[in-house]
């Protein structure tokens, strides 16, 4: 309802399936974090994206569902920041770090086996 | 606990199908039952069942046959996991299955079948005969997930007291914490379930004790959806044997923890990992082999 009016108000463009993926991932983090749905809008990161001056529509719907992913699902993306961070790989890894294969793709300086051997507390 | 006798048109027995990627160990299933009424709501037979009313398969002497087989083809050691798709014990001693299965083990060599079990249901076993040749598996969780996702089951207090008893009746007992269940209290509701084991059992005597993280199918979650909604609010994905798993630090992590624990609390007692990728063995310092 509150994505609905957003989008009425012209102050963010969502795709059908954006719009799909908004409901759902305010929806789990809201019944995770019991937490309303405008308490989740309004959080600062959220917030921020609505009064960015210069992003247009479509690129504040975009920022919104990667903000909102990351709400939902903050040890996937800790981890997918972390391996851009440690070497210049991007999307070298299994899907889901499922897989050895990443162990023998990092660069020295990236330590992310050893950060899963000893998960961060 | 309601059943159908049936004839069982398939083999009884087939070679345990871990999936694409997952550390085996090279067991054999016994299916002599068609599902299981203890209704778990996590359990992936909630997705495969569609009838309600299990079976139970009483042609046995086909399964006499095809156990003289496999043992003749055998060239080790064999391992029977007589729990996979329903509980071992619940339709005993009724049933009649492990008092045929014991008659089938006399004399039948290196053969170890395994019951697997959330019951406390093990008073007719003092009678079998080959006590040696089985272990009897209690599948464990911390008393809260019992009461809210196996309510048909044994408290956990009493599957530590039959498997105290299966001790003392001189029969192999193993754990398996399995499914374990992330929550905020995890660490202090299984440290408070690893207690209780000390107290409980001879741990000195114990099999290596299992671990595993709980795993969905699709089919699973869809169901889970409006059994169970709270257990997909964690972060699932997909893994290379197609079932959806916490993701891996996370998993990793609390295999971690639960493996410190033990090693902290139960000295003496080996570990493993239950339906897990080598790498995840790895990330948790475990060896396959």
């Amino acid at each position: 309802m509150i994505i609905d009016g957003l989008i009425q108000k012209d102050i963010i463009h969502l795709t059908f399936s954006n719009r799909v993926k908004a409901f759902k991932y305010l929806d789990e983090i809201s019944r995770r974090d019991k937490l309303t749905a405008k308490k989740i809008l309004n959080l600062p990161a959220i917030k921020a994206i609505f009064t960015n001056q210069n992003l247009d529509r479509s690129q504040k719907g975009d920022k919104l569902i990667n903000q909102l992913y990351a709400l939902r699902y903050p040890e996937i993306t800790r981890c997918e920041e972390k391996f851009k961070q440690a070497g210049k790989l991007k999307s070298t890894h299994s899907p889901y770090f499922e897989g050895s294969d990443m162990s023998f793709q990092m660069k020295p300086g990236g330590d992310y086996e050893l950060r899963i051997i000893q998960p961060e507390k | 606990m309601n059943c159908e006798l049936s004839n069982r048109k398939n083999k009884f027995f087939q070679k345990y199908d871990y999936g694409k990627g997952i550390v085996g160990f090279d067991e054999y299933v016994l299916r002599i039952v068609s599902s299981c009424p203890l209704g778990c709501k996590y359990c992936y037979l909630q997705d495969v069942n569609k009838r309600k009313q299990p079976k139970i398969y009483t042609n046995f002497e086909q399964l006499r046959q095809e156990f003289k087989e496999l043992i003749s083809n055998a060239s080790g050691p064999m391992r029977i996991n007589a729990g996979e798709n329903a509980d071992s014990l619940v339709f005993e001693p009724k049933a009649g299955v492990v008092d045929f299965l014991d008659g089938l083990l006399t004399g039948a060599g290196d053969v170890q079948i395994e019951l697997r079990t959330k019951t406390s249901n093990v008073e007719f076993l003092k009678s079998l005969k080959n006590k040696d040749k089985f272990t009897v598996v209690f599948t464990i969780s911390p008393e809260n997930v019992i009461k809210k996702l196996e309510k048909k089951t044994a408290s956990l207090n009493n599957r530590l007291e039959a498997a105290k008893k299966c001790q003392e009746m001189g029969i192999n007992v193993g754990l398996r914490f399995e499914p374990i269940i992330n929550s905020k209290t995890l660490v202090a509701d299984y440290t408070k379930t690893i207690d209780l084991i000390k107290q409980k059992l001879d741990t000195a005597k114990l099999q290596p004790l299992g671990l595993s993280c709980l795993r969905l199918t699709k089919g699973l979650m869809q169901k889970l959806q409006k059994s169970a909604p709270e257990l997909l609010l964690e972060e699932f994905v997909p893994c290379p044997d197609g079932k959806f798993r916490y993701f891996r630090p996370i998993r990793t992590g609390i295999y971690c923890q639960l493996i410190d624990i033990i090693k902290d609390r139960l000295p003496g007692v080996k570990v493993f990992l239950s339906t897990e990728p080598e790498y995840v063995w790895r990330d948790c310092g475990l060896k396959t082999s």
